[in-house]
């Protein structure tokens, strides 16, 4: 079980405990069907969502997103890199070390900006359940609104912070040699340790 | 969408896996998805209307396009949660442009994504991220209330 699943799980914990205060076990009861009923209503959804996301992530591999982006100054890099976020499927656990290895194999800071936007305001495989729970119209005018945002961030850096750019690239590098660092270090201990234990 | 989909991984020869994918990641998500909507269900029923009104809803003006977002930008737990909260709680509350603002809020700025961009990214590109980024939930919540509201 992952910590969003237990911190879930402790919030409606806490509010059941509310509820029962407020208005006892009715009241619960209430918030259990209330509840139940919702997911019943947009099970059909979700298991669309899903095929979509497992569609997308046979699709889309690293080593084309790697290709894509690996290069490509002024408005190529942030388009391709919006394009990439909308179709790139995972969590900030696998987007956020992803985009530290493009940058490190060459993509710019103002391409990773475009992405990351991308990623957060048009990922594909979030649009059906969008759909399901805000609906299609809202949905389609934040789409429409927008739009142009991921790609102009991205070219704005690119054009205007080419230094500022720089630098984080550099931070970027030192952060993962730190990370190999350690890995090294740790590993290096655990055979130390092996070797004291005989 | 899905049906487009399927058919390219039915070219590529790959639909079983595809769907065998699909399914994997479900079951990873039901622990969660279950409790979240126990949480949907008490929420609906715990949180005063009056309280989303003023603060969220048609009358409450700029107010509904800053804490709009600022309440998007603190809830976790990935489309799965987040959107059935929002159908439950705030979806028959908010303006348009406050719903677009806090569903944009709850995906870029979202402070959940912090520890990952630190870690990975480093501060520079944080400042830069939310220097860029922070007011445009807000902004695009506006637009769409002056365009669609």
């Amino acid at each position: 079980m992952n910590k969003n699943t237990l911190g879930m799980a402790l919030v409606a914990f806490i509010l059941v405990i509310i509820a029962f205060f407020q208005g006892g076990l009715p009241l619960v009861g209430q918030g259990f069907v209330a509840g139940g009923k919702t997911l019943l209503r947009v099970f059909p959804l979700i298991v669309i969502a899903f095929i979509v996301a497992g569609a997308v992530s046979m699709l889309i591999s690293k080593k084309m997103v790697t290709r894509w982006l690996g290069e490509g100054a002024g408005w190529k890099g942030p388009f391709l890199g919006s394009l990439a976020g909308a179709l790139v499927p995972g969590g900030p656990f696998f987007f956020y070390p992803l985009m530290a290895t493009l940058i490190i194999s060459g993509a710019n800071v103002g391409t990773m900006i475009s992405f990351v936007a991308a990623k957060t305001l048009w990922y594909v495989g979030r649009v059906p359940i969008e759909v399901a729970f805000v609906g299609a119209r809202v949905t389609a005018i934040r789409f429409l609104i927008t739009f142009a945002i991921p790609i102009l961030a991205g070219a704005a850096v690119n054009v205007f912070l080419p230094g500022f750019a720089e630098k984080i690239k550099i931070e970027v590098e030192h952060l993962q040699a730190r990370k190999g660092e350690q890995q090294r270090v740790e590993g290096e201990e655990k055979q130390n340790g092996g070797v004291q234990t005989d | 969408m899905a049906l487009v989909l399927m058919f390219f991984t039915y070219r590529q020869g790959k639909h079983w896996e595809s769907l065998k994918e699909a399914k994997k990641l479900l079951l990873a998500v039901l622990p969660l998805l279950l409790a979240a909507f126990v949480v949907v269900g008490f929420m609906d029923l715990l949180i005063p209307e009056k309280v989303l009104q003023t603060w969220l809803g048609a009358g409450s003006g700029w107010r509904g396009l800053i804490a709009g977002p600022a309440i998007g930008a603190l809830i976790q737990g990935g489309p799965y949660a987040f959107f059935p909260l929002f159908d439950a709680v705030f979806r028959e509350s908010v303006t348009t442009g406050t719903a677009i603002a806090m569903i944009s809020a709850w995906g870029m700025i979202n402070v959940g994504h912090l520890p990952y961009e630190f870690a990975f990214l480093g501060p520079r590109f944080v400042i830069l991220k939310y220097a860029l980024y922070l007011a445009v939930p807000s902004l695009a919540g506006l637009v769409a209330d002056v365009l669609f509201g």
